[in-house]
């Protein structure tokens, strides 16, 4: 014979809620400080030292990384930005296989790239390896740096002139395509990373 | 005649009302590693500023808070934490081509050197230039001559970073 039920186990069951408020406080307050530093655009810098110029007007290395040094042959590198193409000459050739000029793509866009080509052609072909490597204090950071000397004393250095009226994207494009360029391993290695802006007259 | 209260009423609990937070937590979870994720040091000191379309790039280097200037179409202004703050140049100076440097932003230049110097503060040679895409490489070219002027030695553009990891 079964027994009765006892009529105690008749226990009703209570659900259990967590208290989330004080979760709830918390996230309320770690949200505005949130949004407050959050980075929703991507800026960067873009670095440019103007060259200094002396009394007699000439200027005196373009930048960050000019070694100066023992070697007087100069590569005399320039980038003009005209309206219809990127002009590129070294050892102030005007003419000849010193010279060329990257004209404008059937976009009507300039030619970035090819602009970039070219350098690293130059670079490669002309300027070569480094002929000797030693420790300089930068003189703007004081920290140690690698300095490397080329058989041209401007090795690093471009001059860049423009027409008045090119747009500062354009001339940002330029920078871009000369300070480096990415090798077939992959690896980023630096082109002509100080440039001297100036204008066409 | 009234009738009799009703047995079942008096058992009824007067519990408080509690609202449902489990959706909302859900979506301030989600909020939260969205914005963690968006987290960043230096995003907080450095803000595109308004009104301005700054030219695109792939240098990498990480914005420091420096004197700013913002160059637009229509002048150029003091940067006031991201806002157009006082104008320093019009259009016409800017425009003119007979001028190679800009006197009133020389004059502010110096008046900011001057007041670090009054107040004790570190000396930076270093300004950056908030400058809208589309603004002509001459106008670019005096900012940078009259700042160069200034005993300033570098100069450096704010850009965005066209992609994170370079291809």
């Amino acid at each position: 014979m079964a027994f009765k039920p006892s009529l105690k186990k008749k226990r009703t069951l209570i659900e259990a809620e967590a208290n989330l408020t004080p979760v709830m406080n918390l996230i309320c307050v770690l949200i505005p400080i949130l949004l407050g530093s959050a980075k929703f655009v991507d800026l960067a810098l873009l670095e440019y030292t103007p060259p200094l110029i002396q009394e007699t007007g000439a200027e005196v290395g373009g930048g960050s990384g000019a070694g100066g040094g023992y070697v007087n042959a100069l590569l005399e590198l320039r980038v003009n930005v005209t309206y219809g193409a990127l002009e590129v000459s070294i050892f102030n050739a005007t003419t000849g296989e010193n010279y060329a000029a990257i004209p404008k793509q059937p976009d009507g866009t300039y030619d970035y790239e090819g602009l970039r080509q070219k350098l690293v052609d130059i670079k490669q072909r002309v300027v070569g390896q480094p002929i000797s490597r030693s420790q300089q204090q930068n003189p703007l950071s004081g920290k140690m740096e690698i300095v490397e000397q080329y058989k041209y004393s401007d090795a690093d250095q471009v001059r860049i002139s423009a027409e008045g009226d090119i747009p500062l994207q354009t001339i940002i494009r330029v920078l871009d395509a000369c300070r480096e360029y990415r090798a077939s391993e992959g690896i980023y290695h630096p082109l002509f990373p100080s440039p001297a802006l100036g204008q066409i007259q | 005649m009234a009738f009799a209260p009703s047995k079942g009423k008096k058992h009824r609990r007067a519990g408080a009302a509690m609202p449902q937070l489990t959706s909302m937590m859900d979506m301030m979870t989600i909020m939260l590693l969205f914005l963690l994720k968006a987290y960043s040091t230096s995003g907080a000191f450095i803000k595109p500023a308004t009104g301005v379309d700054l030219p695109n790039s792939t240098v990498m280097k990480e914005p420091v808070k420096v004197l700013s200037l913002i160059v637009t179409k229509d002048g150029l202004y003091e940067d006031m934490a991201s806002q157009r703050g006082k104008k320093i140049e019009d259009l016409a100076s800017l425009q003119n081509d007979n001028l190679v440097e800009l006197p009133q932003l020389a004059a502010f230049l110096n008046q900011a050197q001057e007041r670090n110097r009054t107040l004790g503060r570190e000396e930076k040679r270093t300004l950056t230039i908030q400058g809208d895409k589309t603004i002509p490489y001459r106008w670019l070219l005096k900012v940078i001559n009259t700042c160069s002027s200034a005993g300033f030695e570098k100069v450096d553009f704010v850009v965005l970073k066209e992609s994170k990891y370079r291809g």
